[in-house]
């Protein structure tokens, strides 16, 4: 099946699904630099990991990038340059409260759609989209079923995750701590049984693009409203803001986040210098948890 | 105007100021002898050398009266709007109501070097999170917070998707600080596909259809919200009339750019010329007076060309300009080391491209929008880049990085390479902070390096085949 690289939780899996291939959500690990973006200086550290695992892909049929930051609209451009794959820029919108912004993402869908059926891709029909979108509704949420009764529990927030990740979240365990809320996934749509039925395209549209709670949207409300809401259900003791190096849409984030939570908050900036941030992280980390015990 | 062109000190114009005055030169009442301004913190202007022209003395009045200006507006009962990032398009809308005036509160970004940075805005926005890992223009948050420096405005209005992230990520900050900001929407612009009808913008690309009537109906919500700020309506007639006006200002611009970009002696300095492109973006606040400041600097640079006098040596080498600078005095170093300005690009062309006066108003300003160089791709930035360099028969370019700018980390490159590619001409890249002077004698060294590049490149060229020599820096005006 023809695999499709994208960059955004927001970019609905489904939509790529209906129309038969493989999409899979790359979630770079930073362990690979591109020699186009190696001596790049204040390219975020998300990006810089993204384009250079993308490029090293030799299986994918098309990629597409997300445009929800400028750098991230930026790197586009270096990707399209070094690689012999289709490429295709998703324009999110940053606004959301109006119809044209909605009507600009069900657009941009539909512009993607006619990209992945030039690769290769069926037009889906109503009935394959509405199963198709059924069918990630049911499935089944994997449970950590690990005793953490004792350990410190955290939030988390921050952009999309990478797979280098898990270096640091090890250390929040090994802390004693655990992220019992995390925030960095999207919600997933919830979509309207009997309008799925009747028009499944727009439900699909509107529904992933009412789910989009992030920090690059203009007003951001509605990711305080949602972190608000999810920190207000739980009772955790802190909260990590975990940001890339020059993801400035995050960074400016961190000093009002910090006024605004109910819990202290800890702001780990990841560098692409995995040896370095190593102990730096680990030492902020057991301060914080030790603060929040 | 007989006076022998020259770069002068402030305090050569103190002295310049009071003969002036006394031979009987008239200038509008907002203009003084420019130490005044020193006195109240403007301290780089002491760093500067001026062009000794009662015009570029106008021009220099003008823009650091612009808060004054702003003040008396708010007094006479006009409304502020604080138009933010589109650089050119929300204030022609807005200057077509009688009682708006706008501005641009992102022209804050200079005032750390106007003020050497005594004026402590980057202070207050590292206090607030926003540190130097942001460009420059996270003085704005600094100047809203202490109101020192522009009056707020009523309305603020600012673009959000296809702009930088340094300036959506402070806006959004101001936001959560409870300054209410209408948000519209310009997309990344992006060729138009095969089914897809391509419409064409200012400056000579195209978009699609579909984005255009996006930003068209974008467009629409921003004038509803100025019509009720002004409580009066834009109807099409009104707007053009405003267009025109606008156009009138873009091509007064495009007359004095050709002048002192194209003339073989340069009739005006740098650093004039980036004073004077700027009051495209929103007129300084008064779109009359402009007109007014731009037609004595466009008579002023014809009588020179005219007379055959003009700035730096004969053979200064032609630098096309690319981003503007965080620290002004660098336009005066260029100059002193050997180059002159031939053609800009300060990341607004839109604002300097006319409008089109033959579509639906609002249209013809989404398209504009559209055009907007930060909207789209590095590549169709640098394939701008390389037809305006071509015009102005440019010699090297100078890609003047902003420093922590997000769209910086990846264009320069980008733009570095198409012009190296397709002009073969010689490129720097150099970072350019608010203020330069740790930093000046690398700066210098770097421009010195570009222009003795370009010099010995002619002189090759040279021996090759003298007629292009001759061909070389002909006037385009």
């Amino acid at each position: 099946m023809n695999r499709i690289l994208y960059s955004s939780p927001h970019i609905p899996r489904q939509w790529i699904a209906a129309h038969g291939m493989e999409s899979l959500l790359l979630h770079p690990s930073g362990s690979c630099v591109h020699e186009c973006v190696r001596r790049v200086e204040g390219l975020c550290v998300f990006a810089r990991a993204w384009v250079s695992e993308a490029l090293a892909d030799e299986h994918a049929a098309g990629i597409v990038l997300a445009q929800t930051c400028d750098q991230m609209r930026r790197i586009f451009e270096v990707l399209c340059s070094q690689t012999r794959v289709s490429c295709f820029l998703f324009n999110i919108p940053a606004t959301w409260q109006t119809t044209q912004a909605r009507q600009l993402y069900r657009n941009e869908l539909k512009r993607l759609g006619r990209f992945l059926v030039g690769l290769g891709g069926c037009e889906p029909t109503a009935d394959v989209l509405t199963k198709q979108m059924l069918k990630e509704e049911d499935q089944p949420v994997a449970r950590d079923t690990k005793n953490h009764a004792c350990r410190i529990p955290l939030a988390l927030a921050g952009p999309h995750r990478m797979a280098e990740d898990t270096v640091w979240l090890d250390m929040i365990e090994r802390s004693g701590g655990r992220i019992l809320l995390n925030c960095t996934q999207p919600a997933d749509p919830v979509f309207d049984r009997r309008a799925l039925a009747c028009e499944p395209f727009a439900e699909l549209a509107d529904g992933c693009f009412d789910a989009i709670q992030d920090v690059f949207q203009r007003p951001n409300s509605k990711l305080y409203q949602s972190l608000g809401a999810a920190l207000r259900q739980t009772s955790v003791k802190g909260l990590i803001i975990r940001r890339y190096l020059w993801c400035d849409l995050w960074h400016a984030e961190v000093h009002r986040l910090k006024q605004w939570a109910p819990v202290p908050v800890l702001d780990l900036e990841i560098t692409d210098k995995p040896a370095e941030d190593k102990h730096r992280l680990a030492t902020r980390i057991e301060a914080f948890l030790e603060i929040v015990s | 105007m007989t006076d022998r062109p020259a770069q002068i000190t402030l305090d050569q114009w103190e002295s310049r100021y009071a003969s002036l005055l006394q031979a009987g030169t008239i200038w509008p009442d907002y203009c003084g002898p420019l130490s005044h301004y020193v006195h109240e913190g403007d301290r780089r202007l002491t760093s500067l050398i001026f062009d000794n022209s009662p015009a570029a003395f106008r021009l220099w009045n003008f823009l650091l009266t612009e808060e004054d200006r702003l003040h008396r507006a708010r007094a006479e009962g006009r409304r502020l709007v604080g138009a933010m990032k589109d650089l050119g398009t929300v204030p022609v809308m807005a200057f077509s109501l009688d009682n708006l005036v706008a501005f641009y509160p992102d022209g804050a970004w200079w005032i750390p070097c106007v003020m050497e940075l005594g004026a402590g805005l980057l202070e207050i926005a590292d206090q607030f999170g926003v540190d130097e890992s942001f460009c420059p223009v996270r003085a704005m948050l600094g100047a809203f917070l202490t109101e020192a420096h522009f009056p707020i405005p009523d309305l603020l209005v600012c673009s959000a998707g296809a702009v930088c992230d340094d300036f959506s990520a402070i806006a959004q900050r101001l936001n959560g600080m409870g300054f209410p900001i209408l948000w519209w929407e310009i997309p990344h612009r992006r060729r138009p596909e095969e089914d897809e009808k391509a419409l064409e913008l200012p400056g000579g690309r195209t978009a699609p259809e579909a984005q255009v009537l996006l930003v068209k109906a974008e467009l629409q919500r921003v004038c509803s919200a100025l019509e009720a700020l002004a409580g009066q309506k834009i109807d099409d007639a009104r707007l053009r009339a405003g267009i025109r006006k606008a156009n009138s200002v873009r091509m007064q611009l495009k007359r004095l750019r050709d002048l002192a970009y194209g003339a073989k002696i340069c009739p005006m300095p740098g650093l004039e010329m980036l004073i004077a492109e700027m009051l495209a973006i929103h007129f300084c606040s008064d779109r009359d007076e402009t007109t007014a400041v731009l037609a004595d600097l466009l008579s002023t640079a014809q009588a020179r060309v005219q007379a055959r006098l003009g700035f730096g040596e004969k053979d200064a080498v032609r630098i096309f300009w690319v981003n503007p600078v965080a620290d002004l005095r660098v336009m005066n170093l260029l100059e002193q080391c050997g180059g002159r300005i031939c053609g800009t690009e300060y990341l607004f062309t839109h604002a300097l491209d006319l409008i089109p006066e033959d579509l639906d108003p609002m249209e013809a300003l989404a398209r504009t929008a559209l055009a907007d160089p930060m909207v789209g791709s590095s590549a169709d930035r640098a394939e701008r880049i390389c037809r305006d360099i071509r015009h102005f028969r440019a010699e090297g370019v100078v890609i003047s990085r902003i420093p922590g700018a997000s769209h910086c980390a990846l264009e320069g490159a980008i733009i570095g390479q198409t012009v190296q590619e397709r002009l073969g001409l010689p490129v720097i890249e150099i970072e350019i902070p608010p203020l330069t002077d740790a930093m000046s004698p690398t700066i210098r060294t770097r421009l010195e390096a570009l222009v003795e590049t370009v010099r010995s490149q002619v002189c090759s060229v040279q021996r090759r085949d003298p007629e292009k020599i001759i061909n070389k820096g002909k006037a385009i005006a």
